[in-house]
């Protein structure tokens, strides 16, 4: 089942770059350096995935203390962190050469830093504890207050004077990119949403393991 | 607009090296709880034996506090 998933993941990822370098043509306004966003825009909708599945497993685990929703939160929010970081070192890496600045502190994107602070800080307290009962209890908390960034990192661009752009994924209304850029988004979205699945698999698999040997 | 194809490459690299950093640390992960499981199974069967022997009386008991004692070379260090 993991090897069949593994290799699902290689031929997603590989049709991704096939997309992204050689299909999805090169951007009028911004250049080639738009390819980025091909890596950057899958990351962090992936990032929200993670962050949603760690909010369920942390309300399924504070209601019925299953010990296997603690497993799926805390894996989830380990690949989630990962792909939040991609996302903010992709995103300065397009930020150089497009805005002239590596970072700038406006609202998406110091949202986006307190949400991978804020999701550090549910590993941490996981690693901080030593007793698993408290430390599943007191993360499952810490899952479900960092969740409430989620929203706030999205509609930042609208609320507050930003930089960024509006979304151009995941808004009212039909889309307004051209049919290759989406569908090169779409791929990379599959192949990085894929690749999430089978490390928490991978990462549950192993706690479960983990536990058991410490049992 | 210049093509900027470094900062794309770097990008690009940036996520492999990520997703491929935390690849390796679950197969590294993976590999230590297999030693673990076979370092673990050695000892289990030793004294599952040692029970039975001693129960039918063909190994004497080991005097003293009563326990079953590995052997030196089966047992783990402490996590």
């Amino acid at each position: 089942m993991t090897r069949t998933l593994g290799w699902l993941v290689v031929l997603a990822l590989v049709a991704g770059l096939v997309m992204g370098f050689l299909v999805a043509p090169r951007d009028a306004a911004q250049g080639n350096v738009q390819r980025i966003m091909y890596v950057h825009v899958p990351s962090v909708l992936v990032a929200y995935l993670a962050f949603a599945v760690v909010l369920l497993a942390s309300i399924v685990y504070l209601t019925t203390r299953r010990e296997s929703a603690d497993r799926i939160g805390h894996a989830s929010a380990e690949v989630g962190v990962l792909f939040t970081g991609i996302t903010i070192a992709s995103g300065a890496i397009w930020g150089k050469p497009t805005w002239g600045t590596w970072w700038t502190w406006d609202a998406r994107l110091t949202s986006v830093a307190v949400l991978f602070v804020m999701y550090l800080g549910y590993l941490l307290v996981r690693g901080m504890v030593d007793d698993r009962e408290r430390a599943a209890r007191y993360s499952a908390v810490v899952g479900i207050v960092a969740a409430l960034d989620v929203p706030l990192v999205h509609f930042s661009v609208y609320s507050w004077p930003s930089l960024k752009q509006p979304p151009t994924m995941l808004k009212p209304g039909p889309s307004t990119m051209p049919g290759v850029f989406a569908a090169t988004l779409l791929v990379n979205l599959a192949a990085l949403a894929l690749v999430y699945v089978f490390l928490v698999t991978k990462r549950v698999a192993l706690l479960r393991r983990e536990e058991e040997a410490l049992a | 607009m210049p093509d900027n194809w470094s900062f794309v490459i770097a990008a690009y690299l940036l996520a492999a090296v990520v997703l491929g950093a935390y690849w390796r640390h679950l197969v590294k992960k993976e590999r230590e709880l297999e030693v673990h499981d076979r370092m673990d199974r050695p000892v289990k069967s030793t004294q599952s034996m040692s029970v039975n022997q001693s129960v039918k009386g063909t190994q004497p008991r080991v005097p003293g506090t009563g326990h079953l004692r590995s052997e030196p070379s089966t047992r783990r260090p402490l996590p």
